[in-house]
């Protein structure tokens, strides 16, 4: 219930927003057509305004209207900029490369994290605290597309060991066999780490700092006259349940390497849903805006419908009910 | 008198803070017969629940043992290694904590929670330390199906006595008892006491109990250590203290204690409360709310004073008296 009530209020500020920018993408076409020479007359133009679908005359609630309209026939309309292609076939070309990069990078982000804070937090010293806490800090703080250039630079431009740019190289058939998908590895481990890295400081520093709450608690206390090992105590008690807080983190934090995600794959120029949508919003595509905005928004709502499922599976004292 | 099964001596406990050094526990001595209840009494802050948690080896940074020797059954706990101390928690010394409530780790099962004290210790077999957690459970009044059940399902009541059944799993020869009753209604209280002393007479435990309520000690001690700003001002059998307290501190507590029996009397609060630590006045420390201050309880510390056989009072009112003035040894 709730989660539709995100879900429509998101569609909303999804749709609103491109509107509030200066222009119209029919406009950009027109001026595009006229500084190459072309002359168009008035019916001209009116009937690029019937091809996209889009009357700018209409209240925008009517747009809106419309636009949920055709989103429940399942039709995402037809992009501007690689017209006549669909948006709805645009996403699914590049939507998988976005979830092989982001999953990844989460996943290597967030459980050596998690396990690195948890361990931080057991075997507190002076000396690790001193050092590591300010570098995590300054990690996590790092902008990860600036981090992507520093790699591109440095790492592709310079030594060359890794691509420049694309998903796989132009010299390998795409399919089901070894030299593609080592070309696809290949090019995506400067993006995964520009996005990876980033986010490891924040969960390491979020786990870190929850331990050492948890560890402060009188069932740690308990379990120490108990006569229990460290390490028992570390993970069985004060992990545990310094997990449950990092898993709401971890949901949290999908909005922030979504949006990573779409200056990382620009600058990798990677194909994926974030590359495009800087192409879409450069050139002022609606549809294809909208189209995008409304998977980010589904993909964010996924991440925090499984942290809380994944909560209630691990916590006892909630439930779904 | 046999020998002691603790026996604590010029105990010292210090916490580092930036404010400087406190001094939580202050030389204190105290002897635990076996089989013999003894209780802790004093305010909120007089380093009760630091005494109790030296007892075990767990004073942790910024706290510090500074001095003194700490004998459980022979064994000096400060002397052992840190196998040495896991091994010794628990299987000599249990503990009942303060705030049963939080006294579980909220996302395990109660029976596994009962269990892991005993595998850590010996190499029982998870199942068989399971059944015995589940003999407990219901020694204790129960039913062993909780066994199965988190922290969050249970009462206030069941978890403190659930609590009892886990300080028991190892047969201690000490049980510490740290303000047990706390947080629970009066008849939770009263069933949480009346199974701990029989607990205690079935298996001839030693119990340190420790509480802010003399109503409470007057049920269950066989002596009483009264606790005042770190240091222990009066000792003596539960009789002894009940009938002849010696140290004003003791007084006032007994004024502040309502009697169920006898007749109907007005409570007297303390006046003012309980030094900061980390700045206690000189001299005796009560004497900024002793009603009998003298000057020289401004400057001079007093020290332990016989009163009777086995009771003991750091005042100098008792040295004044004469005839009993004579230095605990």
């Amino acid at each position: 219930m709730l989660l539709t009530g995100t879900f429509v209020a998101a569609l909303l500020i999804d749709f609103t927003l491109p509107r509030l920018m200066p222009g119209n993408p029919v406009q950009t076409e027109v001026t595009n057509l006229i500084a190459a020479g072309f002359t168009l007359s008035p019916e001209a133009i009116k009937g690029m305004y019937a091809l996209y679908g889009y009357n700018p005359n209409l209240p925008i609630y009517v747009q809106f209207y419309d636009y949920i309209v055709q989103l429940l026939h399942g039709n995402l309309g037809v992009s501007y900029i690689f017209f006549p292609q669909s948006v709805s076939y645009l996403i699914a070309q590049r939507l998988p490369w976005t979830i092989f990069l982001v999953s990844i990078a989460v996943a290597v982000s967030w459980i050596p994290g998690t396990f690195i804070g948890m361990f931080a937090a057991g075997k507190r010293n002076a000396k690790f605290d001193s050092i590591f806490t300010p570098l995590l800090n300054f990690i996590s703080s790092i902008p990860n597309f600036w981090l992507g250039f520093l790699f591109l630079i440095f790492f592709a431009a310079d030594l060359k060991i890794f691509p420049l740019f694309g998903a796989y190289s132009n010299t390998v058939t795409p399919g089901a066999n070894l030299a593609f998908i080592l070309s696809v590895l290949h090019h995506a481990i400067l993006p995964i780490l520009s996005l990876a890295i980033v986010a490891m400081g924040g969960y390491v520093i979020h786990m870190r700092n929850t331990m050492v709450g948890v560890m402060g608690d009188d069932f740690v206390l308990v379990a120490r006259a108990k006569g229990l090992s460290n390490r028992r105590i570390v993970r069985t008690y004060a992990g545990a349940n310094a997990l449950l807080p990092n898993i709401t983190m971890l949901a949290i934090s999908m909005g922030a390497v979504f949006g990573g995600n779409i200056l990382v794959e620009t600058i990798f120029t990677y194909p994926g849903i974030g590359y495009l949508s800087a192409v879409a919003v450069s050139g002022e595509d609606y549809s294809l805006i909208l189209g995008i905005f409304l998977i980010f928004t589904i993909a964010i709502l996924v991440a925090n419908l499984m942290a809380d499922l994944l909560y209630a599976w691990l916590d006892p004292r909630v439930s779904l009910i | 008198m046999s020998d002691p099964i603790l026996s604590v001596r010029d105990l010292t406990v210090v916490y580092r803070t930036r404010r400087g050094i406190v001094r939580a526990v202050d030389h204190v001595s105290y002897d635990i017969a076996k089989g013999e209840v003894y209780g802790l009494a004093g305010e909120s802050g007089s380093g009760k629940s630091t005494v109790a948690l030296a007892l075990l080896g767990l004073i942790q940074p910024p706290g510090e043992v500074v001095s003194g020797e700490i004998y459980v059954d022979g064994r000096d706990v400060r002397k052992m290694t840190e196998d040495e101390l896991r091994r010794f928690r628990w299987a000599s010394v249990a503990m009942v904590f303060q705030g049963a409530m939080n006294a579980f780790n909220p996302v395990m099962k109660i029976g596994e929670q009962l269990a892991d004290a005993m595998t850590a210790h010996s190499s029982i077999s998870n199942e068989e330390a399971l059944k015995h957690g589940r003999e407990l459970l219901t020694r204790v009044g129960i039913d062993e199906e909780f066994a199965g059940r988190y922290p969050h399902e249970l009462s206030g009541g069941m978890r403190q006595r659930a609590v009892i059944a886990m300080s028991l799993v190892l047969n201690p020869k000490l049980l510490v008892a740290d303000e047990p009753t706390t947080s629970l209604d009066v008849i939770a209280q009263d069933e949480v006491i009346k199974m701990l002393k029989s607990f205690q007479r079935d298996l001839d435990l030693s119990v340190l109990y420790i509480t802010h309520d003399l109503a409470v000690l007057a049920k269950i001690a066989d002596r009483i250590g009264v606790m005042y700003a770190g240091q222990i001002v009066e000792e003596g059998g539960l009789n002894q203290l009940m009938e002849k307290p010696s140290h004003p501190y003791t007084s006032a507590l007994m004024d502040a204690m309502p009697s169920l029996f006898g007749s109907l009397r007005e409570l007297k609060g303390i006046p003012g409360s309980p030094p900061d630590p980390d700045a206690y006045p000189s001299g005796c420390r009560f004497h900024p709310r002793c009603r009998f201050a003298m000057e020289k309880c401004r400057s001079d510390e007093p020290s332990p004073v016989v009163v009777e056989e086995r009771h003991y009072a750091a005042c100098f009112l008792l040295e004044s008296q004469g005839s009993k003035g004579q230095e605990k040894q």
